[in-house]
């Protein structure tokens, strides 16, 4: 292939990364305070992207589509959403069980995951709805690659937010909570930290960046589905596995290098296999690096 | 009330009669009963729901061994029923292999895949299983879609041969319901066997607390591994009964719905129960067949179904565990009572069985992070001494005990046992071999295996080097006479007895059945971390003359970590006294330079230089 050809696929990579990279963040949040992996990350972000969608629909005509108030009003959507069932989902399935056994906890959260999608089936049908274009239809040509102005806003936005949850990890007091429970829960607790609002709070800021996932993959992919969020959802595991569980840092660099292994493996190998090549590199990093590739913390946990 | 007795006592006389244990008796009951089924005359529809139903009975118990005896989360359990399927059509269509080879075949090749599959995931992280299983689902599907020469893709391979056995084809719906229920039959009866072995018995010990397990020599790696391709093998026999029932394969059989409709039966069978996962099978099966419309509804229904199920039974242990505890409270004391009835001479005052250095450690370093908790550590333990060790909080005396267990790896030094003339490196060790080189240690919240009996806890601990064969289930050695093994370390540390259940046991109770346990290894060396917290002075003192009869007696060497000065004073031969990751202090009690380093280390630890 091509220079300019690798060029593309390095963007698409980068595009694909970022997003896997805001799913894996919420798995490694949640899996810090509570070391429970919540299966429906993915359904948080399909939420999301429903919702912009529907809400969208019932402004159509009074919100231009291409209009930086139609991306707010998309977003705003998804974000409120996606929020609220994840602060239900906890309330309701993971609160009564945060002291059950580690595979009851995760049956039941394969159970939440398997009530949106199906939930969502039931409400709005199993079609594939076309998405709103929020963003002008152009490209630019950088470096031989076309870019869009959908990539352009999916990776300066996952920058962006990555950048406010770090400040919001290092220099808030919430920030200074959720750290001290995913240190220990024991400790925080003895020290005055309430555990309920901690671990809510965490569910909804794994929420909030799933809902902008999912604003991103509708924008991206021009279509949205009630299963759309299945497998972003085992991608943004894989990613959070990649960089080492545990580590907000780690979900970043894991996403955004499964994004480009996976864009270049459909690219250079076989596109009918890109998904397999995706949890052969799971399974490959457990067998040769089980903490991850960035570091080590949790690891043996 | 009196009725309520009575009816209590007949509905216990029941439950016996069809308790678990006694599987065969009901089951065989069962069986015959739906062997003679087809006498009378069945339409075909029925015939064909059942076997319907036999395949989810034998699927569910498969899982069962995964999901619920061994508490791994399997979440692409249908792949390897789409090995065992595939493999049938594959060998039946372009080689003429005939049922039984294929059937050994098929499931030989699925515990092949569980075990390719379960090695890396099971050796590093455990509890990654439930999403590499599912990611393993789907790319099993994938290549069954996209595979197209072999696979012919989406449309799947028809006109499969129906299974010959001994030159006859079986091919009425009759036949089918035989080998159905021969197949049901077959995976209930391994279930069984594999839960009431002591295979099962290491599983429900790994489940329950993997760390503890592993502290008295329980491998986690090879027993999952085992439930994982277990349970893989069931599937793939199941799959090579599936394909020969239809006689035609497609990927469309084994999508992820498939895979949560078998978790849904071990969920809603109580993972890990056997009649009541045949039942659930049966439900679920039955279920979509009388309530047509509801099939649009049913994940929908089985996702509440794992939530609610999960919520109730974890509802149900919080209660059993406040209503255990309750009354038990006031009979803590009972640990005391026991005591005075199997009190012997008060030990020695001397300790004359210590002989040469058994345990020796040098220069052991471990910090976390920039926390130093060890910084320079020597020390050697005589052959037969009790040793006490005494510092501070932060003194490094865990962190000791997790080095010495191989629960962590020490930063830097070295840590050997010197026994029968050999070197043994612990420092290189697992947790799980040194505890298999006779070094065994106990927590200081006790751990014990909570859905066991204390009997079958402290059984556990004499398996440490009488490791079961992975044939046991269907082979049992020569197992007999363990109960005189454990009631005799029962009665060693004064624990409740072996029936009590360790749901609700008070938490001394605790402590002294998890020293039983320790001690049932039969161990060289016993590291027991805070033995006399949370006891009360009495009870302390008991605990204090069982610790020395059962070093001298059996010859054990005990290193013990407490606070309590007087209960070591009156305990140990000698103490250590660590401070801040290093040894101030080694004499024997009442040495003057040791008893005011004592004081010293725990004035300057809760004084101003705390921080240091």
């Amino acid at each position: 292939m091509s220079e300019s050809a690798l060029t593309q696929q390095l963007v698409n990579g980068l595009t694909l990364g970022c997003m896997y990279a805001l799913i894996a963040l919420g798995y490694t949040l949640i899996f810090g305070v509570m070391r429970l992996i919540f299966f429906a990350q993915g359904e948080l972000c399909m939420v999301g992207a429903l919702a912009a969608f529907l809400v969208f629909g019932r402004l159509a005509g009074r919100v231009g589509e291409g209009s930086p108030l139609a991306l707010i009003v998309a977003l705003a959507a998804a974000v409120a959403a996606s929020a609220i069932v994840a602060a239900l989902s906890e309330y309701l399935a993971i609160r009564p069980i945060r002291r059950a056994a580690r595979t009851k906890q995760l049956i039941a959260s394969l159970g939440v995951s398997l009530i949106l999608q199906n939930a969502v089936l039931l409400g709005v049908g199993a079609e594939n709805f076309s998405f709103p274009s929020l963003l002008p239809a152009s490209s630019w040509s950088v470096l031989g690659a076309v870019v869009t102005p959908v990539q352009v806003f999916i990776i300066a936005c996952s920058l962006l937010l990555m950048l406010t949850l770090q400040w919001l990890l290092t220099s808030t007091r919430l920030g200074l909570r959720l750290r001290a429970v995913s240190e220990n829960t024991e400790t925080a607790e003895l020290d005055g930290i309430d555990i309920d609002r901690t671990i809510r709070a965490t569910f909804v800021i794994g929420a909030v960046l799933a809902a902008f996932a999912g604003v991103m993959m509708g924008s991206y992919d021009g279509v949205v589905k009630y299963n759309m969020g299945f497998l972003p959802g085992i991608k943004g595991f894989t990613a959070a596995i990649l960089g080492g569980i545990g580590r907000a840092s780690g979900a970043m660099v894991g996403g955004l290098f499964l994004g480009l292994a996976e864009t270049l493996a459909a690219g250079y190998v076989s596109s009918t296999y890109k998904d397999v090549i995706a949890f052969g590199l799971l399974v490959l990093i457990l067998l040769v690096r089980p903490s991850g590739l960035v570091g080590k913390r949790w690891a043996t946990a | 009330m009196g009725d309520g007795l009575v009816t209590e006592s007949i509905t216990h006389d029941w439950r016996a009669a069809l308790s678990e244990e006694r599987l065969p008796l009901a089951g065989a009951f069962v069986v015959l009963a739906l062997a003679l089924l087809p006498l009378a005359g069945p339409s075909n529809y029925l015939l064909h729901i059942l076997v319907l139903v036999f395949v989810y009975v034998s699927l569910g118990q498969g899982l069962n061994v995964v999901v619920g005896f061994a508490g791994l989360l399997d979440l692409g359990y249908v792949a390897f029923y789409a090995i065992g399927a595939y493999t049938y059509a594959l060998l039946s269509l372009n080689a003429g292999v005939s049922f039984l080879p294929a059937l050994a075949a098929g499931a030989a090749l699925a515990a092949l895949f569980g075990v390719i599959l379960g090695w890396p995931t099971i050796r590093t992280r455990g509890d990654y299983l439930a999403l590499v299983t599912l990611g393993f689902g789907e790319i099993i599907r994938l290549v069954l879609r996209n595979w197209v020469e072999v696979t012919n893709g989406p449309k799947g391979l028809m006109g499969l041969p129906a299974p010959k056995v001994l030159g006859v084809s079986l091919n009425t719906p009759g036949h089918y319901y035989y080998l159905g229920l021969l197949l049901g039959t077959a995976a209930l009866a391994l279930a069984w066997r594999v839960k009431y072995s002591a295979v099962g018995q290491q599983l429900a010990a790994i489940r329950d607390d993997e760390d503890a397990a592993t502290s008295i020599g329980i491998n986690p790696v090879r027993w999952k591994l085992y439930a994982f391709a277990t349970g893989a093998f069931v599937a793939g026999a199941a799959g090579v009964f599936f394909a020969s029932w239809q006689t035609f394969v497609s990927p469309e059989s084994f999508t992820l719905g498939e895979s949560i409709l078998i978790l849904s039966i071990v969920v809603l069978g109580g993972m890990g129960r056997l009649w009541p996962t045949v039942a659930a099978a049966a439900f679920l099966v039955l279920l979509p067949e009388v309530l047509r419309g509801l099939e649009t509804y049913r994940i929908l229904v089985l996702g509440i179904f794992f939530v609610i199920v999960v919520i109730i039974q974890e509802r149900l242990r919080l209660r059993r565990v406040r209503l255990a505890s309750a009354p038990r409270r006031a009979a803590s004391s009972t640990a005391h009572a026991r005591d005075e009835r199997t009190r012997t001479r008060p030990a020695a005052e001397t300790a004359e069985g210590v002989g040469g250095v058994l345990l020796s450690l040098s220069h052991v370093a471990k910090s976390f992070g920039g926390i130093s908790a060890l910084k320079d550590v020597s020390l050697q333990v005589r052959r037969g001494e009790i040793l006490g060790l005494i510092g501070a909080n932060g003194a490094g005396k865990t962190t000791l005990f997790n080095c010495i267990a191989g629960a962590l790896r020490p930063d830097s030094g070295e840590i050997n046992l010197l026994k029968d003339g050999a070197v043994l490196p612990l420092h290189k060790l697992p947790a799980y071999k040194t505890a298999r080189t006779g070094l065994v240690r106990t927590f200081q919240q006790p751990r014990l295996f909570s859905s066991l009996t204390a009997g079958a806890n402290v059984e556990l601990g004499t398996r440490c080097r009488n490791v079961p064969k992975l044939w046991e289930p269907f082979w049992p050695g020569k197992g007999a006479g363990r109960g005189e093994e454990v009631a005799h370390a029962l009665r060693l540390t004064g624990a409740p007895p072996p029936e009590t259940a360790v749901d609700g046991m008070s938490f001394v109770d605790q402590k002294l059945t998890e020293l039983a346990r320790a001690l049932a290894t039969r161990p060289e060396v016993i590291l027991v971390d805070e033995p006399a917290s949370g006891m009360e002075i009495a009870a302390r003192a008991s605990l204090s003359r069982r610790l020395r009869r059962a070093s001298r007696e059996e010859g054990i060497t005990v290193v013990v970590v407490e606070h309590d000065l007087s209960f070591l004073s009156s305990t140990c031969d000698r103490l250590v006294v660590l401070d801040r990751g290093r040894v101030a202090a080694d004499g024997p009690p009442g040495d003057e330079h040791v008893t005011k380093t004592i004081r010293q280390t725990y004035h300057t630890t809760w004084g101003q230089d705390a921080n240091t």
